[in-house]
């Protein structure tokens, strides 16, 4: 059986099993955050990790794609992208890709 | 046309098109596998709960065992991306004839277009091939057999001589963008929540591939349609928007409130229909068509699944954003309105 941990996603805690998608975890709590062509195109699902880096995936060549022409900041994700391996908390940001 | 916006998305596109085509993501050989293995029995193509049916209250569905829950999935699968398919021919018309009309042949610009139009032609080769392993034949794929394309298609027409260049490629792309939006409302959820063990693997290669796809396809729609509604004379404007608002209207009263009324209880019965067909289904003490009258005389209420309510979430959320680009604001009509409002701006955990 998977390990389980919490996440806190825009200040809502959520628990989950180690590798699961942040998208799917949304699509089935509601967690505030807004996805919309839901596989690494659009950008508006842009998210900020604040805690446990290291507890996420690592950044995909799609996301490298598409953050390099909006940010530096190397704390924000596609939160479509995403998985969540262990504890983190993450916000939602808006950068206006969209 | 060269705007910051408009930059970001011929680089982030070119990038991205080329990103999925370097270790080629082609789908066909996912549909060709599908049409030489036939129906596989056991395996889940989708989530079969995703159907939009009285599965827990009638006691002839809550009966199914699992091969007769697999031959729905596998019908589901089929349906839908023979419905897919049908909306994406328009694209191999119109995408070459909006981008000619508005773009310098060949073009950096004009290649968005090009790319997702040969894309396209890939997906409705796979889908095909999908119909022909799964029910057998492909003619259930075409823009004729589906009522809800033919007013896209008749606007098209009737809107080229009465909008400016942008004006039309906005509205073409706006409508586009629907139906994006209605593809993905099956495609991104339909395949959720099965476990890996289930689930027939190519079937979910294809979702995972053509997801990928359309991704690029529908930002395309939303980013290229406002760019060119920005630039539109001020009575194309007007047009498209009152085109998309009934198009929008029309969207949320086949997709919210009663679910016996949604579009997708309407497949998922063409899809138990095309069961009933089948040796699996023989031993049933009712004929297919006695299902509906049952559930109607019971009263027997759909208890949408957790996927398909998502499903519903994340569309509200969608058709909302692309009314607030629009500066447009839809009255509450009915209540199927205002669930699509109160959707919309659901943002907390349930």
């Amino acid at each position: 059986m998977a390990d389980i941990y919490e996440a806190v996603v825009n200040g809502i805690p959520v628990r989950f099993s180690s590798g699961e998608k942040l998208i799917e975890l949304h699509d089935r709590h509601s967690l505030g955050l807004d996805f919309m062509c839901r596989a690494g195109a659009c950008g508006v699902c842009t998210v900020v990790v604040k805690e446990g880096h290291e507890n996420i995936s690592e950044r995909t060549e799609v996301e490298n794609i598409l953050l390099a022409m909006l940010t530096d900041d190397q704390s924000v994700r596609l939160g479509c992208q995403i998985r969540l391996n262990r504890e983190a908390v993450i916000e939602s940001v808006d950068l206006n890709f969209i | 046309m060269n705007t910051d916006s408009m930059q970001r998305l011929l680089t982030s596109q070119a990038r991205l098109f080329e990103h999925a085509h370097t270790d080629s993501m082609e789908l066909k050989p996912l549909g060709f596998k599908i049409k030489k293995e036939g129906f596989r029995l056991g395996a889940y193509y989708c989530n079969p709960d995703f159907l939009l049916l009285p599965f827990s209250n009638c006691e002839q569905l809550a009966a199914f065992n699992k091969d007769q829950k697999s031959i729905l999935s596998a019908l589901f699968f089929a349906f839908a991306y023979a419905e897919i398919a049908s909306s994406e021919t328009l694209a191999l018309t119109y995408n070459i004839a909006v981008a000619k009309k508005i773009f310098d042949i060949y073009s950096d610009e004009y290649m968005i277009l090009f790319h997702e139009t040969a894309e396209e032609t890939d997906h409705i080769i796979t889908f095909c091939a999908v119909c022909k392993g799964i029910l057998g034949r492909t003619d259930i794929v075409g823009p004729h057999n589906y009522g809800h394309l033919k007013p896209v298609y008749s606007a098209f027409d009737a809107f080229e001589s009465k909008l400016c260049k942008h004006g039309y490629g906005a509205m073409y792309l706006f409508m586009r963008y629907l139906l994006n939006l209605a593809l993905k409302q099956l495609e991104s959820f339909m395949g959720q929540g099965v476990s890996e063990e289930n689930r027939h693997r190519v079937a979910h290669e294809i979702i995972v591939g053509h997801a990928t796809d359309e991704a690029r396809h529908t930002t395309t729609s939303l980013q290229l349609g406002y760019e060119f509604y920005q630039r539109a004379d001020k009575s194309s404007r007007a047009l498209v928007k009152s085109l998309l608002k009934q198009s929008i209207y029309t969207m949320i009263d086949m997709r919210f409130g009663n679910p016996y009324q949604h579009y997708q209880h309407h497949l998922a019965k063409r899809v138990l229909q095309e069961a009933w067909k089948r040796p699996e289904f023989a031993e049933s003490s009712l004929r297919f068509d006695e299902l509906p009258e049952l559930w109607q005389r019971q009263n027997l209420i759909i208890e949408p699944s957790p996927e398909y309510l998502s499903s519903q979430r994340w569309l509200s959320q969608q058709i909302a954003r692309l009314l607030e680009m629009l500066e447009c604001s839809l009255p509450i009509r009915n209540e199927k309105f205002a669930e699509f409002i109160e959707l919309s701006n659901s943002k907390c955990a349930a």
